[in-house]
């Protein structure tokens, strides 16, 4: 039992260090989601809900019908995440459907912004350590950091790289 | 050629071998080792050097339980730190989404917002846990300890325990 369990636990490690290397461009199917490799955090595919990534939150730069995305997992992992990047996360109300958006500030940055859409009342807030400001681009109709406040930096999936096709519904 | 052949051999191997690892750690179940007082009495941990690593507990960590991000109070669950992403914090989780909680030392009662959840570390005076930094989202969190795997004399199953008039639901 414990020679077994030592074994295993090498293995781990080992299995962890490759699996690096396989993650680094992993493909997001956005409705059309299809997974070639069975794995939790998307080794090659992962779903994206439908609501969120096909959502009009992202309106100008990405499209209301859902795109299929090429993200990069490499840099969340190495926290070489930017702000103006568009970065893939889970969502922090619900853990089971994942976001898209673009990253605002750092920690440490100050964000000013409305609370509602048409308000003249500005809130100027500080990004705490290890989170990051997420927004949509389309900020009428964009559910985000502004409603529920910084993201913690370790909920950032990926790093959308490049736009690979567009679905055609 | 022959060593030619035999090393595709091999890289077809550790390829297969690689792919079946990562599914199994990444979605079934994984092993982590205990630094840190947090968690004391319930798991020790060990020292930095190798040997002292190895007196360390070892813990099975299950996943399933990230299907649905369905918990129980009481479950030890590993996480990420919400203020360093490089770092991964073992603790008890007090209390889910919708349920109101006495924060300790203080009167006051909160209700814990939806999505996120309450850790707290079993030893109070040296835990950095909720107390702290507040309700963590539910999405941090990477697995539930099972059972201690290593060292062998204290291999057992990892026990739920519910602190007492903390918490309410409705």
């Amino acid at each position: 039992m414990a020679a077994w369990g030592r074994l295993a636990f090498f293995e781990t490690l080992l299995f962890q260090q490759v699996g690096l290397v396989f993650q680094q461009v992993s493909w997001n199917f956005g409705p059309c989601g299809a997974l070639l490799i069975w794995s939790r955090d998307g080794g090659f595919g992962t779903h994206l809900d439908e609501r969120e990534t096909s959502g009009p939150s992202m309106a100008p730069t990405l499209n209301n019908d859902g795109d299929v995305l090429i993200v990069e997992r490499l840099s969340s992992r190495h926290g070489r995440i930017y702000p103006g990047d568009i970065v893939i996360a889970c969502s922090p109300q619900n853990p089971n459907i994942k976001i898209c958006k673009r990253v605002i500030g750092l920690e440490g940055d100050h964000i000013s912004f409305h609370p509602n859409v048409g308000s003249r009342k500005v809130i100027t807030v500080t990004v705490p350590k290890g989170h990051v400001w997420l927004q949509g681009d389309n900020i009428m109709h964009s559910q985000d950091s502004r409603h529920y406040g910084p993201v913690p930096f370790a909920l950032l999936k990926g790093k959308v790289w490049m736009r690979f096709c567009i679905v055609v519904s | 050629m022959g060593t030619w052949n035999f090393l595709w051999f091999l890289t077809k191997k550790v390829a297969t071998g690689a792919l079946i690892g990562i599914t199994v750690s990444d979605r079934f179940a994984s092993i982590v080792s205990i630094n840190g007082m947090s968690m004391h009495p319930t798991l020790t941990p060990g020292s930095t050097t190798l040997m002292g690593w190895l007196k360390g507990d070892q813990v099975l960590l299950e996943k399933f339980c990230l299907d649905k991000y369905e918990f129980s109070h009481g479950d030890i669950v590993v996480f990420k730190s919400p203020s360093n992403y490089k770092e991964t914090c073992i603790k008890r989780l007090i209390a889910l989404p919708g349920d109101w909680m006495k924060v300790p030392e203080t009167y006051e009662i909160i209700e814990i917002p939806v999505g996120h959840c309450w850790v707290e570390g079993d030893n109070a005076a040296s835990s950095l846990d909720s107390r702290t930094f507040g309700p963590i989202p539910l999405g941090l969190i990477q697995g539930r300890a099972v059972c201690i795997i290593w060292p062998p004399e204290r291999a057992c199953k990892v026990e739920r325990r519910i602190p007492e008039g903390r918490i309410s639901s409705y």
